[in-house]
C-alpha cells in the first residue's frame, strides 16, 4: 500500500538525520531525470539530476511538509536548473546541439513509432516548438508530467486560473498549427468511454 | 483525419524516455552522499536542525462542483473489482447512516482502514447489453485474479456474445498504483478531453466529472486509500440517491447509487461491508429503433477464492509472467496519470487477436507499472 506521507517524513526526518534524505532520491530520481530529459535531451539530463538532489538537499528546510508528494518541489528545481544551464555558455551549445539532434530524431522514425499514425508526428513536435515558452511548459507539465491544475500552479507560482488559461491557448494554438500544417485533429465529443453505450 | 486530439498527440510524444543509466544514478547518488556527509561533518554539536516552514494543510478533498470543464476517457471495469476483506459496520445495515452521502462517506473510512488483499480470487461476471430495439447481448465470464498485475478470463458464449468484445471490455482506466494526489490529474485530464477549441466545452463539465468518478471508484485493483478518496468524492455528487439492499442481475445484494447522467443515469452496486463493486449500470435515452445501446449493465459475483488451478489457466499464467516483455503490450490511455502500465497479454501473430484457443479459452493480462 502507498504511504501518501512518505515524502513528508523522510524530508522532515532528515533535518536530524541526513541521510534520510537518500530516500527521496531513490523514489524520484526516475522521474526527475525524465523530466529533464524530455526538455534538454538525455545528455544534460545525466548532468543536472545529480544537482537538483543537491540543491534539494541544501533547501530541504522550504519544502512545505503538507504536500505528499516531493516531485511538484524537484520539478520546480529542475526547471529552475534547465533554465539557468541555458545561460551558460558550453552548456548552452550543448543543449542546443542535443536539441537539434532531438529535433532531428522527432522528425523522422522515432516519434512515428510512438505516435499511432506516425504523419502527425512530426506536425506535432514542430508544432510543440512553435508555442510560447510558458505556454509549452505548462502543457507539458499537463500532458508528460501529469499533474493536475492545482499542482501545476504551486510549481508554477501561478493561480490554477493560469493554469487553465495556459493550456487552453496552447491547445489553441497546436490545433491551428497543426491545420495549417495540413493535419487536422478532431474535437472531442465523446462523454462516455468508448467500451460504453455512446 | 487522426481520430486522436492535439492533447493525446503531445501526450504520446513524451513517453519512452530512457531512464538513467546505472553508472549516471550511481554517480548522482554519489553526489548527494557527499553533500549530506558534508552537512553532516561541519554541523556543530547540538545545532538546531534547519527549520521547517509551517504552513496551513492543504484541502485536500476539493468539493466536485468547484471544479471545471470536463469529459471522460477513461474506460470502465468492472471485471476485476479489488477484494477488500473489510469488517462491517457496527450493527450491520440497520446500524448504518440513511443518506447516500452518510453511507459513502462511512464505507470511505472502512475501505481506507483495511489493506487491499493480494490473495488470488475467481468470481464470475455477467455483462449484458440491451439496444434501443431490444436486442440483448450477454456474456458469462470467469474472472481470475492472480495479484495486482496479473489476471486471467473466460467467457463462454452467452446471447449473441462475443467473447473477445467481452475481454476487451475489461480494460482499465485508473492505474491501480495511482495516489490520491493523482486523483485531481485524472479529472484534469478529464476536463481537457472534453474541452475543445478556445476553451469551449463540448460537454457538461460537471457530468463527465461525475462519469469520470463513477467510472474509476467502480474500477478493480487501485490501492484502499484512492478507492477512499473516490468514495469521498463520489459522496459529494449532487443528486446522489442511494437504494440499500438492491438486488444485480446476478442475485447480489448491495447498495445502490444512482445519479443522473446525460441523458441517462450511472450507477453502481456496492458491498456495503467492503466497497466491492458488485454492479455497474449505465443508462441512455437513445433514439427508439435506433440499435444504439440503451442500457449496459457490468456485474460481479463476490470474489471467492481461488481453488485448484486448471492445467490451461496455469499455462496461461507461466507463460504471462515469463515473458510479458515479449507479449504484446497495449498502448496505455493517455488519461492515466501517475506510473504508466504496461500490459501484455499473448497474441496469435496470425490473426492478431487474443491467443484464446492456445488456453482453452482462456485469456490473461500482466501489466508492470512504472514511475
Amino acid at each position: 500500500m502507498t504511504d501518501l506521507s512518505a515524502d513528508a517524513d523522510a524530508i522532515s526526518g532528515s533535518t536530524e538525520n541526513p541521510a534520510r534524505f537518500t530516500a527521496i532520491f531513490d523514489r524520484h530520481v526516475v522521474a526527475v531525470h525524465n523530466y529533464v530529459a524530455r526538455r534538454v535531451g538525455d545528455v544534460l539530463a545525466d548532468e543536472l539530476t545529480g544537482e537538483v538532489f543537491c540543491i534539494a538537499f541544501e533547501r530541504r528546510a522550504t519544502f512545505d511538509l503538507t504536500c505528499d508528494d516531493a516531485r511538484p518541489w524537484l520539478f520546480g528545481i529542475a526547471s529552475r536548473l534547465v533554465q539557468r544551464s541555458w545561460r551558460t555558455g558550453d552548456r548552452s551549445a550543448r543543449a542546443h546541439e542535443r536539441l537539434r539532434h532531438e529535433r532531428q530524431r522527432l522528425s523522422v522514425a522515432d516519434v512515428s513509432d510512438r505516435i499511432e499514425g506516425g504523419e502527425f508526428a512530426a506536425a506535432v513536435a514542430s508544432a510543440l516548438d512553435r508555442l510560447p515558452e510558458a505556454e509549452r511548459e505548462t502543457l507539458l507539465l499537463f500532458a508528460w508530467d501529469r499533474f493536475s491544475y492545482a499542482q501545476i500552479g504551486e510549481m508554477l507560482g501561478i493561480p490554477v486560473g493560469t493554469v487553465r488559461s495556459r493550456i487552453a491557448r496552447a491547445r489553441d494554438r497546436l490545433r491551428d498549427h497543426l491545420a495549417a500544417a495540413g493535419h487536422p485533429v478532431p474535437e472531442p465529443t465523446t462523454l462516455l468511454p468508448k467500451d460504453t453505450p455512446s | 483525419m487522426n481520430d486522436l486530439t492535439e492533447l493525446d498527440l503531445v501526450t504520446r510524444l513524451g513517453r519512452d524516455t530512457d531512464p538513467p543509466v546505472a553508472e549516471v544514478r550511481d554517480a548522482a547518488r554519489d553526489a548527494l552522499l557527499r553533500r549530506i556527509h558534508d552537512a553532516a561533518a561541519t554541523a556543530p554539536d547540538g545545532a538546531p536542525a534547519p527549520a521547517h516552514v509551517v504552513r496551513l494543510p492543504r484541502r485536500r478533498r476539493r468539493a466536485l462542483t468547484a471544479v471545471g470543464a470536463a469529459a471522460v476517457g477513461i474506460a470502465a471495469s468492472i471485471v476485476a473489482v479489488t477484494v477488500i476483506a473489510g469488517p462491517s459496520l457496527p450493527g450491520g445495515l440497520g446500524a448504518a447512516p440513511a443518506s447516500a452521502e452518510a453511507r459513502l462517506l462511512a464505507l470511505a473510512s472502512r475501505v481506507e482502514r483495511t489493506p487491499v488483499s493480494d490473495r488470488p480470487t475467481v468470481r464470475s461476471t455477467l455483462s449484458v447489453t440491451t439496444t434501443s430495439t431490444g436486442t440483448v447481448t450477454e456474456a458469462r465470464c470467469t474472472e481470475i485474479s492472480f495479484s495486482e498485475s496479473d489476471s486471467a478470463s473466460k467467457c463462454d458464449d452467452g446471447r449473441n456474445a462475443d467473447p473477445i468484445t467481452a475481454f476487451t471490455a475489461s480494460t482499465s482506466g485508473f492505474n491501480p498504483s495511482t495516489r490520491p494526489d493523482d486523483i485531481d490529474a485524472v479529472l484534469d485530464r478529464a476536463v481537457e478531453d472534453g474541452t475543445g477549441r478556445h476553451g469551449r466545452q463540448s460537454v457538461d463539465p460537471e457530468e463527465a466529472r461525475r462519469s469520470a468518478l463513477i467510472y474509476g471508484f467502480s474500477q478493480g485493483g487501485l490501492q484502499a486509500d484512492t478507492r477512499a478518496e473516490l468514495a469521498r468524492r463520489v459522496a459529494a455528487v449532487p443528486g446522489l440517491e442511494v437504494e440499500p439492499g438492491a438486488t444485480t442481475v446476478l442475485g447480489e445484494h448491495g447498495d445502490r447509487y444512482t445519479f443522473p447522467n446525460g441523458t441517462g443515469t450511472l450507477a453502481v452496486t456496492l458491498d456495503p461491508d467492503d466497497g466491492s463493486v458488485l454492479e455497474f449500470e449505465i443508462t441512455n435515452a437513445v433514439e427508439p429503433g435506433s440499435g444504439l445501446p440503451a442500457r449496459q449493465v457490468l456485474a460481479g459475483s463476490r470474489p471467492g477464492p481461488l481453488g485448484d488451478l486448471d492445467t490451461d489457466v496455469r499455462r496461461l499464467r507461466d507463460e504471462l509472467i515469463s515473458q510479458g516483455a515479449g507479449l504484446e503490450a497495449t498502448f496505455p490511455p493517455p488519461s492515466l496519470p501517475g506510473p504508466s502500465a504496461s500490459c501484455a497479454t499473448p497474441i496469435d501473430p496470425l490473426i492478431g487477436h487474443v491467443d484464446a484457443a492456445a488456453f482453452g479459452g482462456w485469456v490473461g493480462q500482466h501489466c508492470t507499472f512504472s514511475r
